[in-house]
């Protein structure tokens, strides 16, 4: 699998817009203290794969496919419901780390897609958290509450599309290794 | 909110253990040690040598609780257990060559000669494709171990009924039938034409002037560009006599491998990697039974190890699959490690009633038969080869 794939991967799943539209209460201060605490746990994440799958005698080839599968089925489920109910209201005694960083912004294929190219591809796996920290900080900013939250739906269904692609490659690339 | 969130974390939570259970449950495989994977190859001879009768063949099955002798018989699979222990006698215990020249000679009395050919008589008149397809390794492994040339020119004839039972698609019929006096048209066995691939590929490194280079290379083709779909493989067949095939193709005298071949190996190894890992997660018992099913048959797991050895073999010898070579080596060591943790010991064994006919065994539903330890045999004395190369590296 490509650089490119995993890091399109990890900006797909740490999706900046997906967060300001699910979190219209929240100011774009508190979205980026989420992105950034969320991005910090992904990169514990991929750092930590791969004594944590030898520890659970999972080879890095089968973890492939099971978080490819989570990752693709996370991406056909938001791909039927859309972006779902926004949190109104926000946590100010957690600065916004709650809706912002759990439940919102830290996410199933966030995970998977960490620990998994963390096995196989670190290098590609933090310069892809990298590159999708940029991109959230600067879309957590867009205000997309009311009207513009079908905008915000329509994106959210649009990287499904694409979560549900790079899912499916991940399970390929586990089916085709040793 | 606070409802939601911890909604939350409760799906996380059943989200993790659910994914732990039924996606990535444990593979539960160590690298076993020399000395145990020569014990249970010694056993699986053994087992064989054992249940070899005066007119030079196997017990063909047996059953643990009851103790009853599977009557029936198959002479694909003698033809294939002779030829493992012809491996077992060349690469580990040359003792194992007076058994396999018994079973060898049982199977020589049965050729039948037609126009340039000879094939193995069936009770019924026809002749099969896997038995010649493995008669033929056979006879060649048996010439590697003892330099005796006696057999070549029935090795060599036997080469010629793969030639005249193969199409012009490189796919190869299955059976010819008297009353036809030739092949009958349509039907392909699934790994009979693979077992004919990898004897054809023996016999041209062997006979290079015997004109056995251009069937092989064609049925090669076939195997890499069309079987699976010409012969209704939902899925790539597994086909580990097509990987010993290939790794003979590789080999110093044969013709090499060409890129779609490559691509074919390449693809296998995939296939059975899968196999492989699925395989070391099943227990038979408690959720794994229910979410993995029982653990494979001898035979199943046996073949799986096959097929890698074979890949493995392959990609030690092409530079394109170089970088395939240590996890199929550590895939291969793991299939013998289930291999030597489920067969059945001394102990075990005599709590049957022919303790003889269950030490050195695999059972599967409480019967075991004589291709469960054939393709284990062959499958463990790969697996030392393969944890030497390890060790050496």
């Amino acid at each position: 699998m490509s650089a490119w794939v995993t890091i399109l991967g990890m900006v797909l799943a740490l999706d900046g817009l997906r967060i300001s539209t699910l979190t219209p209460a929240a100011t774009p201060t508190q979205r980026s203290v989420g992105v950034v605490a969320v991005a910090a746990a992904a990169v514990v994440v991929a750092l930590v794969a791969e004594p944590l799958l030898d520890a659970g005698d999972v080879s890095p080839e089968t973890f492939r496919i099971g978080a490819g599968l989570v990752v693709a089925a996370v991406g056909v489920v938001r791909l039927m419901i859309g972006v779902g109910r926004p949190y109104d209201e926000v946590s100010e005694s957690t600065r916004g780390l709650v809706p912002v960083a759990f439940p919102v912004a830290l996410t199933p294929e966030l995970i998977a897609w960490s620990a998994s190219r963390g096995v196989d591809a670190l290098g590609a796996a933090l310069t892809g958290l990298a590159v999708a920290v940029v991109v959230a900080l600067l879309t957590v900013r867009l205000d997309l509450s009311g009207d513009r939250r079908r905008l915000g739906d329509g994106w959210v269904r649009l990287a499904a599309a694409g979560i549900t692609i790079v899912g499916v490659v991940l399970v390929i690339d586990g089916i085709r290794s040793v | 909110m606070h409802r939601r969130v911890a909604l939350a974390a409760l799906a996380w939570v059943a989200g993790l253990i659910g994914f732990r259970v039924a996606l990535t449950p444990p593979e539960l495989c160590e690298v076993p040690s020399a000395t145990e994977i020569a014990f249970a190859a010694d056993e699986a001879a053994d087992w064989a040598v054992r249940g070899l009768g005066d007119d030079g063949r196997f017990t063909y099955g047996y059953r643990a609780d009851d103790g009853g002798v599977n009557q029936s018989y198959n002479l694909v699979r003698h033809a294939g257990m002779t030829n493992a222990l012809y491996q077992h006698a060349l690469w580990r215990d040359s003792d194992a060559l007076e058994a396999a020249d018994r079973s060898l000679d049982a199977l020589l009395d049965l050729l039948i000669a037609r126009d340039d050919w000879v094939a193995v008589e069936e009770p019924n008149g026809d002749a099969k494709l896997g038995t010649v397809g493995l008669l033929i390794p056979a006879l060649l492994h048996r010439r590697d171990l003892t330099g005796d040339e006696q057999y070549d020119e029935e090795a060599i004839a036997l080469g010629r009924f793969i030639v005249a039972q193969q199409e012009s698609s490189g796919a190869i019929l299955n059976r010819w039938d008297p009353d036809l006096d030739g092949p009958v048209p349509g039907v392909y066995g699934r790994f009979a034409t693979g077992e004919a691939f990898w004897a054809l590929a023996m016999l041209d490194r062997r006979f290079p002037d015997a004109g056995f280079r251009e069937p092989t290379l064609l049925t090669a083709d076939y195997l890499a560009l069309e079987r699976d779909e010409a012969e209704g493989e939902f899925l790539r067949n597994p086909d580990h006599w097509a990987a010993y095939g290939f790794a003979e193709m590789a080999r110093p005298g044969g013709p090499g491998l060409e890129q779609h071949h490559v691509d074919y190996v390449r693809a296998l190894s995939g296939a059975f990697g899968v196999m492989a890992r699925y395989e070391s997660q099943r227990s038979g018992t408690g959720l794994t039974l229910l979410l993995r099913g029982n653990t494979a048959l001898g035979a199943g797991v046996g073949a799986m190890g096959e097929g890698i050895a074979g890949l493995w073999n392959t990609s030690l010898l092409v530079a394109d699959l170089e970088g395939r070579s240590d996890r199929l080596a550590d895939r291969l060591l793991c299939t013998a490690d289930l291999l030597v943790e489920r067969q059945i010991d001394e102990d075990e064994a005599s709590t049957s009633p022919i303790p003889d006919l269950a030490r050195g065994a695999w059972f599967s539903g409480g019967y075991t038969q004589v291709d469960d330890q054939q393709h284990t045999l062959s499958a463990l004395l790969f697996a030392e080869d393969a944890l030497r190369w390890k060790e050496s590296r």
